[in-house]
């Protein structure tokens, strides 16, 4: 696969927390939507992989500041940071595939070799947004408590796991 | 076939980098301002993290296979590639790069998971020598991609000859060896070559008589035939200096050499003059044709202080009255003294002067024209010197190749082979 074309695809899930962030911030501070948009477009370049992952969590941090004092739902921050997880492994998934023919049986290993970990990360996403419609006011100790358990529950099942 | 186990050093990939960046700086934003939602942005990415696991293979195998290892500039070599990554792994890539210069080609292969991989690389070398199939760079991703290791392995070595020359003629020396070849000499003998006619004495093979001959002259005549032996030839190679490419010349010119007079069935021997100096006793045969080429691999300039002479040569590396074909810039003045040592020893010498180019003056300086013309002229002069006591001198043109360069040296040992004639 051609390495540019597999960074335009990759691209696709930035460009979706860019949406999702771009329709929770408030009117004057569109300015980061677009820096964080530029983070995701210079990705399509293999050079720049790292460099849009940086301007993309940055952007991402300015947006959910300057969101106001209500701040970001906790259902639309969740969604956000599976977007962004998915778009760190597109990224990966790219860079393994560009340049060698079989792409479809490479994608095919590299899910199965990554299936239990992206398993843990969407399973934290989901208690995230699960926490956010339990109707009580965000707090931070709350936001942590669900996806700390979920962390340790899933380091605990993959060390008892053995090895193939 | 060669089996390569690899040794594997991790660090974090690429992948952990970023998810540990972005879980970091969000987290961190989080605490540090008091704000859930960017605590809840980076518990997917620290999630994926903290789960990955960490049971990596120490080493992976690699195992390539070429169908030979000798082939000539030009062939294709298909090197069969299998990389083992073992039963724990999140993927392995294997990236063949070759040398361009001596090369033509490149391989990649890849496998996910704990699956095997396998590839067909063709390559192409493009330079004679001796050659290793390599660097393969290895990348290989721990089982949940979270961790990488990078090596390199050389795949093994092939020999790569010049390609094969054949010259319509062959220099040969003024005198034959006594043993029996496919050169027409100047007596009388059992050949199948015509040498005249002479008349009949009793005892002739009647059989023989030239009818003709007899015809006309009225008494009996008998065909003469030229007796057929072989010749001894040593080919020398000048390895004291590399100068635009002259020890690739050199190399390919008496490769070239060797291979026409092995062809014709005569005795040939290899003296490569340099810091180390090689040799190889004449020989003949299929045989010797390998031993040749591999001689002729061997050669290359050595930084050495010790000036290259024949003293250091056995005997049998140089049988009296061969042919000496020697290949040579006529840069290094301890190589025409050996020249003319072996003029002086009665070998018929010829030298093919294969350096090409000239000296290139600095732009703008008005002395350089001048020191070319005087380089010129000194290297005329030499040329001159060797003639003189009875060596041939043959420049190696832009437009040659080892087969013109032989039927050239030819022609100018017998002239009556300009005309075409065999």
């Amino acid at each position: 696969m051609n390495p540019l074309l597999a960074g335009l695809l990759a691209a696709l899930p930035g460009a979706g927390v860019v949406v999702l962030a771009g329709a929770h911030v408030p009117a004057d501070a569109r300015l980061w939507v677009w820096i964080a948009a530029c983070g995701v477009v210079v990705a399509v370049h293999p050079a720049l992989r790292w460099a849009s992952s940086v301007a993309l969590v940055a952007a991402l941090v300015a947006i959910i500041l300057r969101a106001g004092v209500s701040g970001l739902p906790l259902g639309a921050a969740a969604v956000l940071g599976v977007l962004m997880l998915v778009y760190l492994l597109a990224l990966d998934l790219a860079e393994f595939i560009e340049r060698i023919h079989g792409s479809t049986r490479l994608a095919l290993g590299w899910a199965e070799a990554l299936a239990v970990p992206v398993a843990a990360g969407l399973g934290a996403g989901a208690l995230a947004l699960l926490v956010a419609a339990v109707p009580v006011s965000p707090s931070l100790p709350l936001a942590l408590a669900g996806p700390v358990a979920v962390v340790s529950l899933a380091v605990i099942a993959m060390r008892s796991r053995p090895a193939r | 076939m060669t089996d390569v186990r690899v040794p594997l050093s991790w660090r974090p990939s690429r992948l952990a980098s970023r998810l540990a960046t972005v879980g970091a700086l969000a987290a961190a934003a989080g605490l540090i301002l008091g704000r859930p939602e960017l605590v809840v942005v980076a518990v997917p990415s620290l999630a994926l993290l903290a789960a990955g696991r960490r049971g990596r293979p120490g080493a992976l195998t690699v195992t390539a296979t070429t169908p030979g290892d000798r082939y000539v500039e030009g062939d294709t070599v298909d090197v069969h590639v299998g990389i083992d990554p073992g039963p724990a792994s999140g993927g392995v890539r294997a990236e063949l790069t070759l040398p361009s210069t001596a090369w033509d080609g490149s391989g990649m292969v890849a496998t996910a998971g704990h699956r095997q991989a396998g590839a067909l690389w063709p390559v192409r070398p493009t330079r004679w020598g001796r050659r290793s199939l390599g660097p393969v760079r290895l990348t290989a991703w721990g089982p949940s991609r979270l961790d990488v290791a990078t090596g390199e392995v050389t795949l093994g070595r092939v020999d790569v000859h010049p390609p094969p020359a054949s010259a319509r003629h062959l220099p040969l020396p003024p005198r034959l060896v006594q043993r029996l070849g496919l050169h027409a000499g100047r007596t009388e003998g059992a050949g199948v070559e015509f040498a005249g006619v002479r008349p009949y004495q009793p005892g002739d093979a009647v059989r023989r008589i030239h009818w003709p001959a007899t015809a006309r002259r009225g008494r009996l005549h008998l065909t003469r035939h030229a007796v057929e032996r072989a010749a001894d030839a040593v080919v020398v190679i000048d390895a004291t200096t590399d100068v635009a490419g002259t020890l690739d010349l050199a190399v390919r010119g008496a490769a070239g050499a060797a291979q026409t007079y092995l062809a014709a069935g005569d005795r040939v021997g290899v003296v490569a003059l340099g810091g180390i100096v090689r040799w190889l006793p004449p020989g003949t045969g299929s045989r010797q044709v390998h031993r040749v080429v591999e001689t002729v691999l061997d050669v290359r300039v050595d930084d050495s202080y010790v000036a290259p002479d024949l003293a250091r040569l056995p005997r049998r590396a140089l049988p009296p009255g061969a042919l000496v074909v020697a290949f040579t810039p006529l840069l290094d003045p301890a190589v025409t003294e050996i020249l003319r040592d072996l003029r002086e020893r009665g070998h018929p010498t010829v030298v093919v002067d294969v350096l090409r180019a000239e000296p290139d003056p600095p732009p703008g300086t008005r002395a350089g024209p001048e020191a070319v013309r005087l380089w010129r002229l000194e290297r005329g002069a030499l040329r001159h010197e060797l003639a003189a006591i009875g060596i041939t001198v043959v420049p190696w043109g832009p437009e040659d190749d080892a087969i013109s360069v032989l039927d050239r040296i030819s022609v100018r040992l017998n002239p009556q082979l300009a005309g075409g004639v065999r």
